[in-house]
């Protein structure tokens, strides 16, 4: 029964360009990382077949050197950054609110904002290749072959730049999801009763937070290096000196700050993927999970312990026995709960009914992989072996089994879940026929790795002896890559001639998603969903109480016990006989389209791009970046200005956030992001200064006065932003608008003070490049100083809102705002002490 | 025990385990899957997942998680603390160079490894000569002798110094070679331990020598140190393992490991022994590309000296290297001379 009326009224038809681009709704934007990511899985896949071909004999010259490094760096940085977690949000996107019981994310508006800047940032790195090259250092960028004189391109720095707007894109969703299963989840599911898909991708995003706020404060200081110490320090000293630059040990302060993000990064792609595996293990084998509970809390261990065994990819390093030693324990460790979990998923098929559909060929494929690719890890982790392995196919062979099991699963989600998201069957043969191909391409191509295991990593040439090896695992490259054809072809072909899909294809199948439409319609159903009778039903939304309507609305399922009440509302039928008059006065309406978020994409990826070459690229550059900057502060001012409603449901499981509310619990999740930028800023600080010689270290400000008079400035800036929430909790307008008013006044004070300093330091020839130590000072107060700055537009804004009467009665804005100024103020008092008086 | 013995031992041992391991617990799996699929004649009486349900675990098979969690996690343990014992005898080795080991630095630099031994008691014999044929034996010597008695002074210092001031063109330390050096190949002796001091020039590279199952980590600014002996006489490949720019495929470089004496030979055909170059040199007896004696060799050869290499006390030939290209001039030769790659007394 489709759903006409109102609630598609909003969006255009999904056949309409404009309904793509100002959706804000979870299943279309899930949509749109799926096919956005698979977009770059070709992309990417491609640039592995051209240096598989490289690759057939030794010797050939099929790309050049410097091609030849672009394509292995840039198939890296797309396939872990751009294919694999977007595909894993795309579903996450569509299923997990599905799952919890939530009609939308906690920021819909947010939500597709992640998304355009998702894609914008991955044309930025696709266009590089035209910008003189993209960016050739390999994905994991070591320092100083990421410097730019080693790497000089402007598309180098365009793919870094890239990066770093992936990475914003990424904290957005982060905070997103995090709010979302934090406060979204239906009456009656705690945590611990969360779906294992939804608890995966909790846990992602758990660890997304953390890791990758470590790899944008990596990545500020790379661009820093390329963008201003090289773009401007060259025309104006001799030799200026960088971050990541061998002052201070600068190349292991890189790999210290980007393993700290890759080895969680790595759990980060798999974890969605190890979700897709226990949800179709679940419903194929017909048997709930053996160890639940313990497959949980593995998974905790692991996320919580990813980020502490990011130094055994840097054995060989120069790093003494002692760590070593400790992050080899770490390693091992980190190991065993993955051990439970696969043991997990094998006796969840004893004694069950299983089914060799092909989501299940799909994920039982990836689980053989993941013990095959666990087990050589293993390897690695003993560090005698790992000396030895270093720098060779072995890694490569191994993480790809690992990696790419992951896709196997994700794959074996697209197939689950396809009947869902368009309401159609998939051809079950064409589907067995493309396993049988995926499955024989992966191992060809990555088993014979294993055999040609000494040949170094990102050569293009290599020895005699390993050449069979080399030319099995192109053929299976090709094979592999085909593979993929005959899944697109399956699902374009079922999308427009596929069977009707039934809302629940799949027999043992247990989640949300299932008792409702193939596909859901625009707000998924009416009323709210409760757990609270310890099983699904949909309650509609106020209504009199006492009159008992039919049982719970389970498909086929168990017997009908007492419709729950729970003091007002009633438990309806099956959801498809809902009927629309109830959608009700009392139904509180959302919205879902706005254009906003595609206009800020476009706008921040112009001026990214515009970054990237703003001071070695001629006029066109900075003129983009002027242009970006402006498109950015409209667009952001009509996203401010827009009215859109998000409207949490009244009954929810918050725990343990009950107190907060929604906004209030985004602010502090970005703030808790923010905290580890800064944190890895002033680690690099910590890192350069004791590398260096703590004592032998210049303060450079020459007095500590403008430092400490910012100090009081911030202190009583963050006293008046109190004072301004307080006024506009008593509706006080004009004190309102005179304590936001001096708030500004201070911050222009803040950053007078802070400029004329420079000033002063500049005219004495103190730059950023002219040592190590100015480049830590000026750096990370600058960050701050960014920071006061982005805080400054907000509370322009606001003054402006306020003098037109705005917050009065909501003071919500005036009090998150605060909360961020006093987190800049904060970071302030840190920062004093430190380059002033150490 | 080599290195290539510390490899083989492990790896032998975790890919017998692993692919056992990996083929009973893979062939475990596909019998359960097909044991207990949906085609089969049996019903369980088991919990079953129900649409709608809140998620819970399953009512049986929790022991057998256990017990396979246990054994799996003891294996993966004992595996890695058992090569633990290997790791420090690797990492203690390379704390202290031996009497009769050889010390290089190994250089990364421009797409090419540079090698430089490391030895404080002998210096280039065709530095010295240059220093000789700028400023005379006397000004040589006392040059020598400053920097010898002088912790601070190094040889390269004080003898651009005397350089300088002697000759028209600028002479500075760096113009000056310490220690015996060469690019793209190295010598080593077989049987005797190698230590490296890895570092770069540029950019990080990995030095690894593949066969002798040793490699070290190239980092600019930063120094590592390991170590290798070569069982075996033999040319041995050494490539790149860390990408470093467009030349990193054909970054490599030959290792020859030589037998022993004739390694002595060789470098101490290469090198004089500052001691000794002091004494002739004051006595005005220094002869500029001549051959240390057979005595001298005896004189200042053995085990004795750190770093030093010692030579074969062998009486008879002794070596000309050939090297620099400088003509035997006042040294006598006596027996056969012979290039270093021939055989040693």
């Amino acid at each position: 029964m489709t759903e006409a009326g109102h609630d598609e009224g909003h969006l255009p038809s999904p056949w309409s360009i404009r309904r793509w681009l100002v959706t804000t709704n979870h299943k279309d934007v899930g949509i749109l990382y799926i096919v956005t990511s698979l977009f770059f899985l070709v992309l990417g896949g491609v640039l592995a077949l051209l240096f598989r071909l490289q690759l057939w004999n030794s010797g050939a010259s099929f790309l050049t050197p410097i091609d030849y490094n672009q394509a292995v760096t840039i198939h890296g940085l797309l396939m872990v950054f751009w294919f694999l977690s977007p595909f894993a949000f795309g579903f996450a996107n569509y299923v997990v609110p599905l799952q919890i019981g939530a009609k939308d994310l906690a920021f819909p508006r947010l939500n597709a904002l992640s998304y355009w800047l998702y894609l914008g940032s991955g044309l930025m790195v696709a266009v590089s290749f035209f910008q003189g090259g993209a960016f050739a250092g390999g994905w994991t960028m070591y320092a100083p072959l990421n410097m730019p004189i080693n790497t000089p391109t402007i598309g180098g720095t365009a793919t870094i730049l890239g990066l770093m707007l992936f990475v914003i894109s990424v904290t957005i969703g982060t905070i997103n999801f995090l709010t979302t299963i934090h406060r979204g989840r239906a009456e009656g599911m705690g945590l611990w009763n969360l779906p294992m898909f939804t608890w995966s991708i909790l846990l992602t995003v758990w660890m997304m937070l953390f890791a990758f706020a470590a790899l944008l404060a990596a990545l500020i200081l790379l661009s820093y290096d390329r963008v201003i110490a090289h773009g401007v320090g060259t025309s104006i000293s001799a030799d200026p000196v960088m971050y990541f630059g061998p002052d201070a040990s600068g190349s292991l302060l890189w790999t210290h700050l980007f393993w700290f993000f890759g080895h969680p990064e790595v759990y980060i792609v798999f974890f969605p993927a190890l979700g897709v595996m226990f949800e179709v293990f679940q419903t194929f084998t017909g048997r709930r999970i053996v160890g639940r509970k313990w497959v949980i809390l593995a998974m905790v261990l692991v996320a919580v312990q990813s980020f502490l065994v990011w130094m055994h990819h840097m054995f060989l390093s120069a790093i003494n026995l002692e760590i070593k030693t400790l992050m080899m324990a770490t390693t091992i460790g980190i190991s065993l709960p993955f051990d439970l979990m696969v043991f997990s998923m094998i006796y969840t098929t004893v004694k069950g009914k299983v089914r060799f559909a092909t989501p299940f060929l799909f994920v039982l494929g990836a689980l053989l992989l993941f013990i095959l690719g666990g087990i050589t890890g293993v390897f690695l982790g003993a560090v005698v072996l790992d000396y030895e392995f270093r720098g060779t196919y072995w890694v490569v062979a191994h993480f790809h089994y690992v990696m790419v099991s992951g896709v196997t699963a994700l794959v074996g989600g697209i197939y689950y879940w396809f009947p869902k998201m368009t309401g159609k069957l998939y051809s079950e043969y064409l589907g067995k026929l493309h396993f049988a191909a995926y499955f024989i391409g992966f191992n060809l191509l990555y088993l014979p790795m294993f055999f040609a295991w000494e040949t170094p990593r990102r050569v293009f040439e290599y020895g005699g002896t390993h050449t069979l090896s080399h030319q099995l695992a192109t053929v299976g490259a090709f094979v592999f890559a085909f593979s993929f054809l005959i899944m697109f072809y399956n699902l374009a072909k079922s999308l427009v001639y596929g069977a009707e899909a039934p809302d629940n294809p799949w027999e043992f199948s247990q989640t949300a998603e299932w008792a409702i439409e193939s596909p859901p319609p625009l707000e998924n159903w009416k009323g709210r969903v409760s757990y609270a009778s310890g099983a699904l039903e949909f309650v509609r939304p106020g209504g009199p109480s006492g009159a008992s309507d039919g049982a719970p609305a389970v498909d086929g399922g168990t017997a009908g016990g007492e419709p729950a009440t729970d003091g007002g509302t009633l438990a309806t039928a099956e959801p498809t006989a809902l009927a629309h008059a109830d959608a009700g006065e009392e139904e509180v309406h959302a919205d879902h389209a706005s254009i906003w978020p595609a206009a800020i994409g476009l706008s921040a990826t112009v001026l990214f791009i515009g970054l990237a070459g703003a001071t070695t690229g001629g006029v066109f550059y900075p003129a983009l970046t002027g242009l970006g900057v402006l498109l950015l502060a409209g667009s952001s001012i009509g996203f401010g200005l827009e009215q859109f409603d998000a409207p949490e449901a009244d009954v929810a499981e918050r725990w343990p956030f009950e107190g907060v509310g929604k906004n209030k619990l985004g602010v502090w999740f970005f703030l808790a992001s923010d905290v580890v930028v800064f944190g890895g800023v002033i680690g690099a600080y910590l890192f350069s200064r004791v590398a260096y010689g703590w004592s032998d270290w210049h303060t450079v400000p020459p007095s500590v006065w403008p430092g400490f008079i910012n100090t009081m400035v911030l202190l009583t800036s963050s006293f008046t932003v109190v004072l301004a929430m307080v006024y506009a909790d008593r509706g006080d307008k004009r004190k309102l608008v005179s304590s936001l008013g001096v708030t500004l006044l201070l911050g222009f004070t803040f950053l007078g003070i802070k400029g004329y300093e420079w000033y002063l330091e500049f005219s004495d020839g103190i730059y950023p490049w002219s040592a190590i130590w100015d480049t830590s000072y000026f750096v990370t107060t600058g960050l701050h100083g960014l920071h006061v700055i982005l805080g400054m537009c907000v509370a322009g804004f606001m003054l402006f809102r306020a003098i037109g009467g705005a917050y009065l009665e909501d003071d919500e804005p005036v009090e998150l705002f605060g909360l961020y100024w006093h987190f800049v103020d904060i970071v302030w008092v840190f920062l004093f002490p430190m380059f002033y008086l150490m | 025990m080599s290195r290539i013995d510390v490899f083989e031992q492990i790896y032998l041992v975790f890919l017998v385990l692993g692919t056992l391991v990996g083929a009973v617990v893979i062939a475990y799996t596909l019998y359960k899957v097909y044991k207990y699929r949906a085609g089969a004649d049996h019903d369980y009486d088991v919990g079953r997942p129900q649409l709608g349900e809140l998620p819970t675990g399953a009512d049986k098979g929790g022991r057998k998680l256990f017990l396979s969690f246990t054994i799996s996690a003891l294996i993966v343990v004992s595996l890695i603390a058992w090569t633990y014992g290997l790791l420090l005898y690797v990492e203690t080795g390379s704390a202290e160079v031996p009497e009769d080991g050889v010390e290089i630095e190994v250089t990364g630099d421009n797409f090419a490894w540079e090698f430089e031994y490391q030895d404080d008691q002998r210096l280039p014999q065709d530095q010295v000569d240059e220093a000789v044929e700028v400023m005379g034996q006397q000004a040589t010597a006392d040059a020598l002798r400053a920097a010898r008695d002088n912790g601070s002074l190094s040889y390269s210092a004080a003898l651009a110094d005397g350089m300088d001031a002697e000759s028209e063109d600028d002479v500075a330390p760096s113009d000056i070679d310490e220690n015996v050096g060469s690019i793209g190949s190295v010598n080593v002796p077989v049987g005797r331990e190698v230590h490296i001091d890895t570092t770069s020039g540029d950019v990080w590279h990995t030095f690894g020598i593949p066969e002798l199952r040793v490699k070290s980590d190239a980092i600019p600014g930063e120094v590592s140190e390991t170590w290798f002996v070569a069982e075996e006489a033999g040319d041995y490949d050494a490539n790149c393992y860390e990408l470093c720019g467009s030349g990193h495929s054909g970054m490599s470089a030959t290792v020859t490991a030589m037998p022993s004496a004739q390694f002595d030979s060789w470098y101490a055909g290469e090198t004089v022994v500052v001691d000794e170059a002091i004494e002739e040199l004051s006595a005005g007896e220094y002869s500029v590309g001549g051959e240390e004696t057979s005595a001298a060799i005896e004189r200042n050869g053995g085990n004795g000296d750190e770093g030093e290499p010692g030579a074969s006390g062998g009486t008879g030939a002794s070596e000309s290297a050939g090297a620099g290209g400088s003509s035997p001039a006042a040294g006598v030769v006596t027996g056969a001379p012979a290039t270093s790659g021939g055989v040693g007394a």
